[in-house]
């Protein structure tokens, strides 16, 4: 199978995951019952106003020919109007995105700055101390929970120690901390990833030959050595982006930045079924092309690797 | 947050049966010594939460007590009568924090069930058969896998608000099939389990492609097993241990996940004290009393570390190869 | 005004439930008080710098836990949008710095003796933000504007007593009959009655000049698109994110201190506290916790800014309902609650109200019948009134307002100690609304109201008239009804001499005070905090903040 024929392949395969989620959380969230109207409309609306909603939002018709209404506009790029303040859903996410994608970013590339380092050296040192203690700690930053160590952090450090502003956005330096915050979460697991990688390619012949034609041992960890230890990292890195918005969910909250994450609280408590709706396809959307992109990436890096499905 | 199990895969045990000597060996893990040592400590004081209550050693949880708030109105800091201070209504939060530990445990691990259950059922289906329905499972879990499991919880959560399910047409009057959707410990820890068996299924469903290709198992068919004694028999038995690692990890992830929920007020209702909730409730009070935050965030960091570390040692002793 | 504050405490608790408090607020339409304050003896003054020289430049950086629902001066009717639209819109008539109306886009005004026509000549040469002038049309359309009832204006039954409204606004008329413009500098109002809070109205943020252009190009999307003709203009509103203003360069009016105005959306108030204390942010509401932190750090004292609020917190006793048609019962309540206890549980933000009018209006009344805590006294009375073992009853409250809960609590302690046993009823704020609004449904139960404008009709009239009782929806939650109190409050409505007014008035205030059919409880006190870079924070008696005025230290 050639390249091309492969990524239509995956291509379609990533279209069939994104729809059968557009349709799976319609039917999980529209199944529910509730008036939607209500929600609207507020407790007091007479029977009249109601049913003046139920025809403007479609919600009169069976439930398969709103679920083609629904696909329809999404077909249109369109992901309807917030019930509760009337804006367009696609618009409040584009204004948002910028936000949520740079401090993404940021994080990212802080915890790769750490966790590289510390992945490689665990390998090196292998079993001693260091590589327990880093094991352990790697353990710790797991368990942490991102609302608390978000907390703990913008107290420890912006309104105790005054190094980084405290919350709101106000341009790059508003992201340092819940990019830190965020590193702390994923640096752990990141440096044993690593660490389990670096250690299968020093015992692979390919780095004993280099060892053995007397190569320095800087060149051996990280000409060698590290270059095919990374390379499974960014599998895992397309993965993780699911896991990543779960994070930034509660980091945006606390630092009360207005990206993804704080929409989809707020349209969760407000009932917001279109914001809701949303902002779940858009992480899904996000998922399903970060895999796709990995997917590319990854066979363009190592052409070894043989097709899967 | 990360999803630790989804990378984490066992080299499958040689024989028909789990390793022998794995079991003198766990008393050995440092590791899993330190993680069941704190699970256990924190079991004991949920299971005896209401014992030293009676024994006035703890007090009421739930108790509103202006005895428990200065003069303004404020919270008490910790001192010798409330050893962490008290809450922005005066109960004693060391309290809360025990009787907490009760949901945060039973929550945790009736989800992580939950999410064995599904999780086990459909990697073992979709390995074992292949095929078509292989294909379908697995379409079904990569679509569940593109949703954060917080979202997709809130989400739900975010929507049991007391409302009827009707699961019967209308002209049908079975009252008994409705399904009253209110949030409490029961649909917190369903919905929990119902987001995070995904990781799951990769590992197990790889697992089983591996183990059916083996002699014993080609053996076995050829002496005319059937295919449900194939996976009771050979299948299952050789994915236990996988099963068990992962399941102590995933504990780690549904007690956070737990923690969220109550943090954002959408998990076990109030009044019952979760850890989650009392963060969330004491942050309107945190530059005065800091405690009410902290605490509880110690808690929930201290018990899923516990699980990781358990799960860790498990996966050093019960795959020493591939935990390096 | 009802009570809508308790909301703003409650948004920064993330809780479904409180959510729902959130969600009520969005959609009922009916909500929000616009509360005001007044200025006596406000301890802002302490904050001003040392040398009082106020300065030009800078940016006032603000927040807010939710974004405003509008910012158009038809719709915006809430104690945080209002002092906002004030920025970006100006109208006929503004106070000073107390509560005199004084002419703002007007040059001079005149009311007819008989008190139904007034006369507005515009200043030449003010314009909106786009530059081109205001004229006397564009005020004929904004009020037409909101009395159409596709406006959905909360504002409009302020306006109906213009002549033609009712036509108007029943789609009989195209225009309202009663407002004119002769000429493009001068506004002629004819009213149907004489009205003396007429006046008032006109100077509500409801009552600005809108381009009739601009609004008619955008229809329903003028709220995104605001243009007005105040000290600054909208530079950016991203929903949910931040609202800018900058100053707007055809303003010719007394230039505010500020460049520019930020106002962030999002946060929770202990958050704003931190942010407020490193710098970041120049004002925030706090909460109780947070106002009695700053209140307790003798470095953090002077950020702390109590805003008295012309309002009244009330417990109300159903005149319809048994027991508490009987005025002894409504009397032995009175006697019952021990207010000073009450003061304590608000952590020290309130003072003590003895009668209906809050003080911050301006307003005593000497002549108020003493109501000090005696609950002996309380007993005899009960047992006079034929209830010698006390009797049960329920006893509702919005569950929503930290402070009622804690004060619901509290005085149904005090209830029991004279044999009234009163099981409570928590309810949120929509259904305690719809409840406490309708007949024969509430016995008693806790309940607010915030001043509309600097007049005691607002509260006396409003309140107690029994006039106005309706089925549902009432104000008169008390469904108080006197013959003689509805004539004093309609001889004192229709009066157009102060003096009168004023004596009218506190007669009335008499009456119902000895009719009890409230027990008044307490006068909210707002924590406010302030930057210490931040100077002329003395809160306004009706508009609160006026940003405008504030000015910064250099950076």
């Amino acid at each position: 199978m050639n390249f091309l024929s492969r990524f239509l392949t995956r291509l379609f395969w990533s279209g069939v995951t994104l729809l059968g989620t557009a349709v799976l959380v319609f039917f999980l969230i529209n199944v529910m019952p509730g008036d939607v109207a209500r929600i609207i409309a507020g407790p007091k609306a007479t029977p009249v106003v109601l049913a003046e909603i139920h025809h403007s939002y479609h919600l009169d018709e069976p439930i398969w020919k709103r679920l083609g209404f629904y696909l329809d506009q999404l077909a249109h790029g369109d992901l309807g109007h917030s019930y509760v303040t009337d804006q367009s859903v696609t618009q409040a996410i584009l204004t948002r995105l910028p936000v949520t994608a740079s401090l993404a970013a940021t994080a990212v590339v802080m915890w790769l700055l750490v966790a590289v380092p510390l992945g490689v050296l665990t390998a090196k040192y292998r079993g001693r101390w260091f590589d327990r203690g880093v094991l352990v700690g790697a353990t710790f930053s797991l368990s942490l929970p991102a609302f608390w160590l978000a907390r703990m952090l913008q107290y420890g450090l912006a309104y105790k120690l005054g190094w980084f502003p405290v919350a709101g956005f106000r341009g790059f330096t508003s992201l340092l901390l819940p990019g830190i915050t965020l590193a702390f979460l994923f640096v752990g697991y990141y440096a044993r990833l690593i660490h389990t990688n670096m250690v299968e390619v020093l015992d692979s012949p390919y780095v004993r030959g280099a060892r053995a034609r007397g190569a320095s041992e800087a060149t051996v960890l990280f000409r060698h050595a590290l270059p095919n230890a990374l390379i499974p990292v960014v599998t895992v890195l397309g993965m993780d982006v699911a896991g990543l918005l779960g994070g930034v969910l509660f980091t945006e909250n606390v630092f009360a930045l207005p990206g993804i994450g704080t929409l989809a609280v707020q349209s969760v408590f407000n009932l917001d079924v279109p914001m809701i709706m949303g902002t779940v396809l858009l992480s899904a959307t996000l998922v399903v092309s970060a895999n796709l992109a990995v997917d590319i990436l990854y066979r363009w890096i190592d052409p070894r690797i043989k097709a899967g499905y | 947050m990360s999803d630790a199990s989804v990378e984490i895969g066992l080299s499958v045990a040689e024989s028909a049966s789990p390793d022998r000597r794995a079991v003198p060996e766990m008393f050995r893990s440092r590791l899993i010594l330190t993680g069941s040592g704190i699970i256990l400590l924190f079991a004991v004081l949920a299971l005896a939460a209401p014992l030293l209550t009676q024994w006035h050693i703890l007090r009421e949880p739930l108790l509103q007590n202006l005895n428990g708030l200065d003069a303004e109105g404020m919270p008490l800091s910790p001192s010798g009568r409330y050893l962490l201070g008290t809450d922005n209504l005066g109960r004693d939060v060391l309290s809360r924090l025990v009787y907490g530990a009760r949901v945060s445990l039973a929550v945790g691990i009736a989800a992580m069930l939950t999410a064995t259950c599904i999780g086990l059922t459909i990697g073992l289906l979709s390995g074992f058969y292949g095929g078509k329905l292989d294909m379908g499972l697995m379409r079904f879990t990569d679509m569940n896998l593109s949703i954060p499991s917080i979202l997709l919880a809130i989400a739900f959560a975010g929507l049991m608000d007391g409302k009827i399910l009707h699961l019967h047409p209308a002209w049908l009057h079975w009252r008994f099939l409705d399904l009253k959707l209110q949030r409490g410990m029961v649909s917190v820890f369903l919905i929990i389990g119902f987001v995070s068996w995904t990781g799951m299924v990769r590992v197990i469903r790889g697992q089983v492609l591996s183990i059916k290709e083996r002699d014993f198992v080609h053996a076995s068919r050829a002496l005319g097993a059937s295919n449900a004694r194939l996976i009771f028999r050979h299948l299952l038995p050789n994915v236990i241990p996988t099963v068990i690692v992962l399941a102590a990890m995933n504990t780690a992830n549904t007690i956070m996940l737990e923690a969220g929920l109550g943090y954002l007020g959408v998990g076990v209702p109030p009044p019952a004290p979760t850890w989650g909730s009392m963060i969330a409730d004491g942050q309107a009070y945190f530059i005065s009393a800091p405690m009410i935050v902290i605490a509880p965030g110690v808690a929930i960091v201290l018990t899923v570390l516990a699980f990781n570390l358990l799960g860790q040692g498990l996966q050093e002793v019960l795959d020493p190869n591939r935990a390096r | 005004m009802k009570p809508n504050r308790a909301i703003r405490t409650v948004v920064a608790l993330p809780g479904f439930v409180l959510s729902l408090a959130i969600a009520t607020e969005f959609f009922s339409h009916r909500s929000n008080a616009m509360a005001s304050a007044a200025m006596t003896n406000s301890s802002a003054e302490s904050l001003s710098g040392s040398d009082g020289q106020p300065r030009r430049g800078g940016t006032l950086h603000l927040v807010e836990p939710t974004d405003f629902r509008s910012l158009d001066p038809a719709i915006a009717y809430d104690t945080e949008s209002v002092p906002i639209v004030r920025l970006l819109f100006r109208g006929l008539l503004d106070y000073d710095d107390g509560v005199n109306l004084v002419p703002a886009q007007a040059e001079d005004w005149s009311i007819s003796p008989d008190g139904k026509t007034y006369t507005f000549h515009l200043r030449p040469g003010i314009r909106f933000a786009d530059g081109r002038e205001v004229e006397a049309q564009d005020y004929v359309f904004s009020f037409e504007r909101i009395l159409d009832p596709v406006t959905e204006s909360p504002g409009q039954g302020f306006f109906t007593g213009i002549e033609g409204a009712a036509e108007f606004v029943a789609g009989k008329a195209r225009h309202v009959s009663g407002l004119s413009a002769p000429d493009s500098r001068t506004l002629i109002i004819k009213l149907k009655d004489p009205q003396f809070t007429f006046r008032y109205v006109l100077a509500m943020t409801f009552a600005v000049a809108e381009p009739q252009d601009v609004v008619q190009h955008y229809g329903k999307d003028f709220e995104n698109h605001l243009d007005g003709s105040g000290p600054y203009r909208l530079t950016e509103w991203k929903r949910g994110i931040r609202v800018r203003m900058a100053r707007n360069p055809f303003y010719t009016g007394p230039d505010g201190y500020v460049d520019a105005v930020d106002v962030m959306i999002g946060g929770d108030n202990s958050t704003e506290a931190m942010m407020l204390e490193r710098g970041e942010l120049d004002r925030v509401m706090a909460g109780p916790p947070e106002a009695i932190y700053f209140e307790r750090d003798p470095r953090l004292r002077s950020f702390l800014v109590p805003v008295p609020t012309a309002n009244t917190d009330y417990l109300f006793m159903n005149t319809e309902m048994k027991p508490f048609d009987r005025v002894l019962v409504r009397r032995a309540v009175n006697y019952a609650i021990n207010k000073a206890r009450l003061l304590r549980l608000t952590g020290g933000f309130a003072t003590l109200a003895n009668g209906i009018v809050p003080p911050a209006m301006s307003w005593t009344n000497p002549g108020l019948p003493p109501y000090d805590y005696n609950p002996d006294k309380a007993r005899a009375l009960l047992r006079q009134a034929g209830f010698p073992n006390g009797f049960k009853t329920t006893f509702a409250y919005m569950e929503d307002n930290p402070i009622y809960v804690r004060l619901a609590q509290d005085i149904q302690q005090d209830l029991q100690q004279v044999g009234i046993d009163a099981s409570l009823r928590p309810a949120n704020f929509t259904a305690f609304d719809l409840e406490s609004s309708s007949r024969h449904q509430v016995p008693l139960g806790i309940w607010g109201w915030f001043q509309d404008y600097p007049d005691p009709s607002d509260f006396l009239d409003v309140l107690f008239n029994g006039r106005y009782i309706t089925p549902t929806d009432c104000n008169n939650v008390a469904f108080y009804d006197n013959p003689s109190a509805n004539r004093l409050l309609d001889q004192a409505t229709a009066s157009l001499d102060p003096a009168e007014r004023t004596r009218l008035f506190l007669q009335a205030e008499d009456l119902i005070m000895d009719d009890a059919p409230w027990a008044p409880l307490i006068h909210e006190v707002l924590p406010v905090l302030y930057s210490p870079r931040v100077h002329n924070t003395a809160p306004h008696p009706v508009w609160l903040w006026r940003y405008e005025w504030m000015w910064l230290n250099p950076s």
